[in-house]
């Protein structure tokens, strides 16, 4: 039972009223550090999961409860998720965390003052904890939580509950809020402050230049979010987020047509277009190496070593990449177009010309650009048959990522269910597409990268080889991929899924 | 789990001590400890604060499962909980008697507890009835508790003769001198007597000391109020040679 004691309460007072009908005798006073860990993005919390460090030991708890489990004895602080030892906790963690290094969100510091209770016969019917929390890294202030512990001696429940009883009389009760967040409180964090997830509140009415903007000033803070961790190469994802990010705010302002003015659309159309040709290539290189046990596991186990003088190039290769991106965050170039992207930005900017889609309201819009995208997608895919070249396939991709941009900007002008439902329809198409893409740039890269390998050594001929056979491995998947579009294609473009379709989005 | 009996058919030999003792030096050492007093004195709750129970029928005791639960009261110290001495336990024998005769009821009672303790002591009364002959068998161990008298002797061997009656593992028995005083010609006489001519007798002997007398006082076990004593000494070297020599094994 762990009860709040509220702010005009002090521990002294609650010792004294307790004297009067217990006896009571100092335990002890022990004093605890915790470390808590999550992802940039939040995954442990998102699951319900705190992670948390005490005394080189790592412990999993669920949200709500006050159980600490999955221990895991560490020696240095976790980072990413491969480095953790072998255990349950690290089979538990690793499908959520993925790729994403773990930062400390905060480090606690408990002091745990035990108080005995004994009944007449000086035996002790239950303890309880005056417990002061706070943060270690703000001495001086407050604790922000200060808690009072009953722990029950067993056989001895009725004293307890009477002491209970007692201390609700004084205002002493169980807690309502959570720990955990109160915690992040105190150092002005909310879980989910940063989330790379599109739900941008814009009402159906609204003029189309506020809302567009208002979807765009999101872009813009994720992208402002990501900097540092791109620039201190913390973990591959920023750079993803960042990128993503980039290329939504690219998609908005080539499918939002006539909302604002041609200088400006066309302007920052090319700086992002900038943005995203000079982060391609480590954005490749990152994936190449995140998916390096996939490759090796794809060859025989013959080969398998033999590839690895191609990884150990293309982690040279990387080295130089992060060092491009780098110079091009703190370059002026970059700071420019991000200055004048967000001054245009501004709610408080105003303008005496505006564009002819400006003024008409967003949920015109909206419907208009969706309804159009998915009726080429349609007509597109259906002119897919089974010999058609590559490039056909890469196109509908295109496409089909554009209207899922459309769905994400808007969402909260439709029903959530129902476009949810959608989406969940597009994915599917969208994976196969996806993958075929992957594996077709795939090959094409590994055979491009091979070239850098002469073959003078036998080292180096093996190396060949094995990305020759890797070259074999990838196509087959390739081809199975391409085998399976027109039944995933059929079912997206199926009479009840265009049907829904049209229900939600047009207005004829 | 193990079940471990503290048992004499005299009263006074140190069975109490022993068992408070020992299974305060159990918890301690970070076992999960229960001990149960079957004794109607209730010496061993008195020593740890506790209210024996006065309501219950004693068949409480034997159905097991959720009325021993209830039962349980933490003690003061970290891993040691007691299940009270219940006073009609008097009428125990004849609640036995009742249930058929049956030699393995308080083993089925304790079997619920398998999962909760590591040790479970029995404080055992001073008589030979079928409540003992229920504790012969649900214990894994039996410590008999001597002083080294010729009449002692002489129940220890009745003791021998009544499990060889009734086919019980003799092997269970580890027999220790208790009370021991060292001046006393007759209890090095006798002490060497029993070393040399039976088996399974533990090396620790427990000497005669005032602290022992004084848990009564203090209501605690010795090596609470008394650590440094020889005798708080010499049980923790009887805790130690139990559970390296038998316990662990």
């Amino acid at each position: 039972m762990i009860l709040n004691i509220p702010p005009n309460i002090d521990e002294e007072r609650i010792l004294k009223i307790m004297k009067d009908q217990f006896r009571i005798k100092d335990e002890g006073l022990v004093v605890e550090n915790a470390l808590y860990f999550d992802t940039f993005d939040w995954r442990l919390y998102h699951k319900n999961y705190l992670l948390l460090l005490r005394k080189s030991t790592l412990y999993l708890q669920n949200l709500n409860e006050n159980l600490e489990t999955m221990p895991l004895a560490i020696q240095t602080q976790p980072g990413f998720v491969w480095e953790l030892p072998e255990s349950n906790l690290k089979k538990q963690l690793t499908p959520i965390i993925e790729m994403r290094i773990l930062l400390r969100l905060m480090e606690i510091l408990t002091e745990r003052r035990i108080i005995g209770v004994q009944n007449k016969n000086k035996k002790t019917i239950c303890r309880i904890f005056l417990i002061r929390a706070q943060h270690v890294h703000k001495p001086g202030q407050k604790p922000f939580a200060r808690l009072l512990e009953i722990q029950p001696v067993r056989g001895y429940q009725k004293p307890a509950l009477k002491l209970k009883n007692t201390l609700a009389k004084i205002g002493i009760n169980e807690r309502e809020d959570n720990l955990f967040l109160k915690a992040l409180q105190a150092v002005n964090r909310s879980p989910g402050d940063y989330s790379a997830k599109m739900n941008i509140p814009i009402t159906p009415q609204m003029r189309s230049d506020d809302a567009v903007k208002k979807i765009l000033r999101f872009l813009v803070k994720v992208m402002r979010d990501n900097e540092d961790g791109i620039k201190n190469d913390i973990d591959t994802e920023f750079l993803h987020d960042f990128r993503v990010a980039v290329r939504r705010n690219r998609s908005a302002l080539g499918q939002l047509k006539k909302v604002f003015l041609p200088e400006i659309t066309e302007r920052f159309k090319n700086d992002f277009s900038y943005l995203c040709k000079t982060t391609n290539r480590l954005r490749d290189l990152d994936v190449y190496l995140l998916d390096k046990d996939h490759y090796k596991a794809l060859l025989p186990h013959f080969i398998r070593n033999d590839i690895d003088p191609f990884f150990i190039n293309i982690a040279k290769e990387r080295r130089k990449a992060f060092n491009q991106v780098k110079r091009v965050l703190k370059s002026p170039r970059y700071n420019k177009i991000m200055n004048d992207w967000e001054a245009f930005l501004n709610p408080k900017a105003t303008f005496s010309k505006t564009a002819a889609n400006a003024r008409i309201p967003i949920i015109d819009l909206a419907k208009k650009r969706i309804i159009k995208k998915y009726r080429f997608i349609i007509r597109s895919g259906k002119k897919i048959k089974i010999d058609s070249p590559d490039q056909m396939l890469h196109s509908l991709r295109i496409e089909c990522k554009k209207l899922k941009y459309l769905l994400e900007f808007f969402s909260s002008l439709f029903p959530i269910e129902e476009r949810n439902r959608l989406i969940k329809q597009l994915k599917k198409l969208q994976d196969n597409l996806g993958r075929f893409n992957d594996f077709s740039l795939q090959i094409k890269s590994l055979l491009a990268l091979a070239e850098k390998f002469s073959g003078d050594d036998s080292l180096e001929r093996r190396n060949i080889v094995a990305i020759g056979t890797l070259v074999g491995a990838i196509d087959k998947e390739k081809l199975k991929t391409r085998s399976s579009f027109s039944e995933v294609f059929k079912n997206f473009a199926s009479e009840e899924n265009q049907k829904f379709f049209t229900a939600l989005f047009d207005d004829d | 789990m193990k079940i471990i009996a503290v048992y004499h058919s005299k009263g006074g030999v140190g069975k109490t001590a022993t068992s408070v003792n020992l299974s305060y030096l159990a918890a301690h050492s970070g076992a999960k400890t229960l001990l149960c007093d079957l004794d109607a004195q209730g010496s061993a709750t008195y020593y740890f604060r506790i209210k024996p129970k006065f309501k219950s029928r004693s068949q409480g005791l034997l159905k097991g499962g959720q009325k021993i639960e209830q039962n349980i009261k933490g003690t003061d110290f970290k891993n040691l909980d007691l299940m009270p001495s219940d006073l009609s336990f008097r009428n125990l024998d004849l609640n036995i008697s009742n249930l058929n005769c049956s030699q393995n009821l308080l083993s089925n009672a304790l079997n619920s507890l398998v999962s909760e303790y590591d040790y479970i002591f029995l404080d055992c009364p001073p008589n030979l009835t079928i409540l003992s002959e229920n504790i012969f068998y649900a214990a894994d161990f039996i410590l008999v508790p001597i002083i080294p008298t010729t009449l002692a002797l002489r129940s220890y061997i009745q003791l021998i003769k009544f499990f060889k009656k009734k086919h019980y593992d003799r092997k269970k028995i580890l027999l220790f001198f208790s009370m021991i005083e060292n001046r006393k010609k007759m209890h090095t006489e006798v002490s060497g007597f029993i070393e040399r001519n039976f088996k399974r007798v533990l090396n620790t002997r427990i000497p005669y000391r005032s602290e022992v007398e004084k848990m009564g006082a203090f209501r605690a076990p010795v090596p609470v109020f008394a650590a440094n004593s020889v005798v708080s000494k010499a049980y923790q070297n009887l805790w130690n040679e139990l559970y390296f020599g038998h316990l662990k094994i």
